[in-house]
């Protein structure tokens, strides 16, 4: 389908300013820009319940988090979902994200807590990834405080963000916290390649080849892209990892890596949920005051982790105010196992990456 | 006669006011805290793409209006005086 038009006026808008820009890179000028294109494009005035900040403890001093509890959920002892924001590792915080969480803590009726971890240039890799394993093993040995249940802890993030998510999960399968699921949403999963997606959608679709070049530099400082712990899909071993969700969009440019992680997972042995979002953009999940279809994505994922936690703990309760959209289907039996033969665990090998979008919307790898 | 204490007369009309409100509430983020002339480019002043999606939904939402798509355009959102034009344009429409 095309870009949905709420996003296709978004591109335009971009496309206006761009002519003529005369803004250089600059991590200081981006943060800025994020957060004030957050005040103005982000779901507001979303009711929930009590939203409080606090310190977890890290390695080298305190890791801000926030943490969201569910409307009309306060007292109840409730699944938590360590969050990790996307922008790139160099730009983004805790508020540019924060009408996503309040919708992602009503929706998945789960306690959200999210995590500021440091950013690049100041704190270069590995300091965010070391804060974000921190604040998750923080939040599992604080459960009870926290009031959270440590046996339904779901571990989730967005762009640079669901690096971030990945690599934790990675790194908690061999060491803890054990984790109940991963959640990535439009994850970079591959700093080496280039995907078909990447060069498809490279210039006018949010975000940008220079400025994803730009900041791949300013995030990995000296480190080689093809590092696991940058490039989750290149990791040597992937089995024994939590069922995963994952959400990519159509007109992502980290749409293919998203799927190519879907796939590598599921070779691996991974139970898998993978959902391309039809229309859509990077980010789009953060501008859900200006999109609608992204407020109803939020809701149907949410509805989707409370699904998956309540399964795993014996019981179904399915939202039943979900809202999927119309373009949302279930690929038959058939695209699975297609999709299933194509690979082996292990480091990613050509024949995993994806052709440009086949039309695929939901499948689920089991 | 004239008194020397008093504000030099503002260049903008009260619309043009309100927009110039919003464009240097985005600049003054990025250090730049002069007023600017009404056609004075935006984007040579310093306003990044991402800037132009927020001045674009910051002006839908303080005059309540829908930019239609053909109306974003570079040209629409030079200036200040450019966008207070859209604007009248719209108001006129809706």
């Amino acid at each position: 389908m095309p870009v949905d038009r709420h996003a296709q006026r978004l591109l335009d808008m971009l496309a206006a300013g761009r002519q003529g820009e005369q803004t250089a890179l600059d991590a200081d000028s981006l943060r800025r820009s994020m957060t004030r294109l957050a005040r103005v494009a982000d779901a507001r005035r979303v009711p929930i319940g009590p939203v409080e900040d606090r310190s977890a403890l890290g390695a080298d001093g305190e890791i801000p988090v926030r943490i969201y509890t569910p409307y009309d959920a306060e007292g109840e002892t409730l699944p938590g979902i360590v969050y990790f924001h996307g922008g790139t590792g160099v730009f983004c915080d805790i508020g540019t994200h924060d009408g996503l969480c309040r919708l992602l803590a009503n929706a998945s009726g789960c306690r959200v807590i999210s995590v500021g971890y440091r950013l690049a240039p100041e704190h270069p890799f590995p300091a965010g990834v070391d804060d974000a394993t921190f604040a998750t093993r923080w939040v599992a040995e604080c459960a009870v405080q926290l009031r959270v249940d440590p046996g339904r802890l779901v571990v989730a993030g967005d762009s640079a963000g669901g690096t971030i998510a990945a690599v934790v999960c990675q790194h908690a399968r061999d060491h803890g916290p054990r984790v109940a699921l991963q959640v990535l949403l439009c994850p970079v999963t591959d700093l080496a390649a280039e995907s078909e997606s990447r060069l498809a959608f490279a210039e006018g679709y949010f975000i940008e080849r220079p400025t994803l070049a730009w900041a791949k530099a300013v995030y990995c400082g000296g480190v080689d892209p093809r590092d696991p712990r940058v490039s989750p899909l290149r990791a040597a071993r992937l089995s024994g990892l939590p069922p995963t969700h994952i959400h990519t969009a159509e007109f992502d440019p980290m749409r293919d890596e998203g799927e190519a992680y879907a796939k590598a997972l599921a070779a691996a042995g991974v139970p898998v949920r993978y959902t391309c979002h039809p229309g859509l953009i990077h980010h789009f999940y953060c501008m859900a005051g200006a999109l609608p279809q992204a407020r109803a994505v939020v809701q149907s994922l949410g509805a989707d982790i409370r699904d998956a936690l309540s399964a795993a703990n014996g019981t179904s309760t399915r939202c039943e105010e979900l809202d999927v959209g119309a373009d949302s289907i279930v690929a038959d039996l058939d695209d699975v196992d297609q999709l299933c033969e194509d690979g082996g665990a292990g480091e990613p090998r050509e024949d995993l990456r994806p052709p440009v979008h086949r039309g695929l919307r939901t499948v689920d790898y089991q | 006669m004239s008194d020397p204490s008093a504000p030099a007369p503002s260049p903008f009309s009260s619309l043009e006011h309100r927009i110039a409100d919003l464009v240097h509430s985005l600049l003054v983020e990025h250090s730049v805290k002069r007023v600017l002339a009404p056609e004075e480019d935006l984007r040579l002043a310093g306003l990044s793409s991402l800037d132009m999606v927020s001045l674009v939904l910051s002006v839908e939402e303080e005059f309540r209006v829908m930019v239609p798509e053909s109306g974003i355009t570079p040209a629409n959102f030079r200036s200040i005086a450019a966008i207070g034009r859209l604007v009248s344009s719209l108001r006129v429409d809706q």
